[in-house]
């Protein structure tokens, strides 16, 4: 195996693609949001379960390569229990995680956990998308911030 | 035979590179395929020399480019043994070409009621345009299935045909399973049932010899690029007597005989089709591109495919998990196939580490690949460059990526 191949497909991420976290559909969600990527033909759908302000429970179900449901499968993980506020710093940090440069090193790491495991795609721009798209579907699911939480 | 290939192959600058660390193995010619020095000379040649536009100018240069671009036309015109070189068309490509007859010829004989049939297996190309037409004109879009092979089903085809059909469209070769389809019977059943047929060639030409007159269509098409020409060019050829009846599709500088502010006078085909400055050196290139396909003979040409897919399909057969999408008997040099339940893209970013150039995805077939129950596949699609190594190369990929799939 090459080292760089490694670092793309790294342990964690190929322990979320071969078993996933919260994959099925979620009874009765209260946001939901389904996202294409035209590049490849994959798509991702992420359901949410919002009380109080908070995810109580997030689920996904798609068609996507290791990279795309490796990072939904986390993500599944990274935001149950947040609210807005917390799930937008996470989402902050990965998108330093995934950029290149001194952004790149200013991620922080320890509040990014096992998402740690996307930094490969960073330097595989033809693949990037894979990783983000589930995050762009849970998005698209809680809306604009600060806006009005949207009913299903 | 071998030795035939590295001759070639030594003709092709991007091939001589490492990628990742390895040799590079272009598998993606069924995408674009790599350009020989002729072409890429011949085209920078048309930039340091003949540079100037065609059809226009007086002085010498202008002369010059007009006749070498021409001249092209007489190669393409033989290249397919069409009739005559006013029935070949330049375009930006295959798929320029097919919306040229989709919005010229079709715009005028597909009407509310009618409809147009295209296969389950064609590119986008050849399905976007139709069922564009079809919704302007209040027409229907109907798909000829294949079979299980990837092959038309030739019989149903049959029974969708009806007065109702006026245009059939329909690839040569699939882009994404590889299929030779029997044009000839399509064409012939389509025609008696009083419909126009337009081929799609884009994957055909690079691997068999094409005879329009024999194949009797109205319509073929291909792309300068997969024919190891410049990006950028295509060629249309319409019959005689259907391109003369066509009304012209985009205005411009070209086509016209006499322009005032209360009536254009357009020129006869083909440059009633070619609006505007076209792609001269491209279509230079192009030139070049099938004196370089004549001068090896696409018999050696298809001869060496043939006897590197069989290698392939034998070696990658040993490959676990390996599932082959497309066994039509009748096939071209492309392969497609899935790899247990890896995803493709996954599979392609494997084999790329190694060096080793695929397609993953739809391939921009979308239908073809869902009739088979898949997302996407793994396409290796060869040309006269490749060799048995880089086959070997693509095996030992497949097996790194099952390795770390497993």
């Amino acid at each position: 195996m090459t080292p760089e191949l490694r670092d793309l497909y790294q342990g964690l991420l190929l322990e979320h693609n071969a078993r996933p976290r919260n994959l099925g559909p979620l009874p009765s969600p209260t946001h939901e949001a389904t996202l294409h990527n035209a590049l490849c033909g994959d798509q991702v759908t992420v359901r949410l379960r919002v009380e109080a302000g908070r995810v109580v429970e997030a689920r996904f179900e798609g068609e996507g390569c290791a990279l795309s449901r490796a990072s939904a499968s986390m993500l599944t993980l990274a935001v149950a229990g947040r609210d807005r506020g917390e799930i937008a710093a996470i989402r902050a940090e990965l998108s330093k995680l995934l950029a290149r440069g001194a952004e790149h090193e200013a991620a922080d790491r320890e509040r990014l956990g096992d998402l740690v495991s996307l930094e490969g795609v960073r330097d595989v721009p033809s693949r990037r998308r894979c990783a983000t798209l589930p995050w762009e579907a849970l998005d698209a699911a809680l809306g604009p911030p600060g806006g009005e939480e949207r009913a299903r | 035979m071998l030795v035939d290939a590295q001759r070639w192959r030594a003709e092709f600058p991007a091939l001589a590179q490492t990628v990742n660390g390895h040799p590079l193995a272009y598998l993606d010619s069924a995408s674009t395929a790599q350009k020989p020095r002729a072409v890429i000379d011949a085209t920078r040649r048309a930039y340091e020399k003949e540079c100037a536009n065609v059809h226009r100018a007086v002085h010498t240069l202008g002369g010059a480019a007009t006749e070498l671009y021409e001249g092209v036309r007489e190669r393409v015109r033989g290249f397919l043994n069409a009739g005559d070189a006013g029935e070949i068309v330049f375009t930006r490509g295959a798929t320029e070409a097919i919306n040229l007859v989709a919005w010229s010829f079709g715009k005028t004989v597909v009407g509310p009621g009618d409809e147009v049939l295209a296969s389950e297996i064609e590119h986008h190309s050849n399905l976007v345009p139709w069922q564009m037409l079809c919704a302007e004109r209040g027409a229907k879009l109907r798909a000829i299935p294949v079979d299980d092979t990837g092959q038309l089903d030739l019989a149903r085809f049959k029974e969708m045909l009806s007065p109702k059909v006026k245009i059939v469209a329909v690839t040569h070769v699939s882009n994404a399973l590889g299929t030779v389809v029997p044009v000839e019977q399509v064409i012939a059943a389509a025609q008696a049932a009083g419909a126009a047929v337009v081929v799609d060639g884009a994957q055909a030409v690079p691997h068999l010899p094409v005879d329009v007159r024999a194949l009797g269509c109205d319509f073929y098409c291909f792309s300068g690029h997969k024919l190891f020409g410049p990006t950028g060019t295509g060629v249309l050829y319409g019959k005689a007597e259907r391109l003369r009846e066509m009304p012209p599709w985009q205005g411009g500088g070209s086509m016209i005989l006499s322009v005032s502010f209360d009536h254009t006078v357009y020129s006869e085909p083909p440059q009633r089709f070619e609006a505007g400055t076209p792609n001269i050196a491209g279509i230079v290139g192009l030139g070049a591109a099938i004196d370089f396909v004549e001068g090896i003979g696409q018999g050696a040409i298809g001869a060496w495919e043939h006897e590197l897919v069989r290698y392939a399909t034998d070696t990658l057969s040993g490959v676990p998990g390996l599932r082959w999408i497309g066994t039509a008997e009748r096939k071209a040099a492309i392969l497609s196939f899935v790899l247990g339940k890896i995803h493709p893209h996954d599979v392609a970013t494997v084999l790329d580490h190694e060096g080793v150039a695929v397609r993953a995805g739809h391939h921009c077939a979308e239908p073809a690949v869902r009739r088979f129950g898949v997302g996407g596949t793994v396409r290796a699609s060869f040309a006269l460059y490749n060799t048995p190594a880089e086959v070997d190369a693509l095996a030992r990929g497949l097996r790194r990526a099952v390795e770390l799939f497993a």
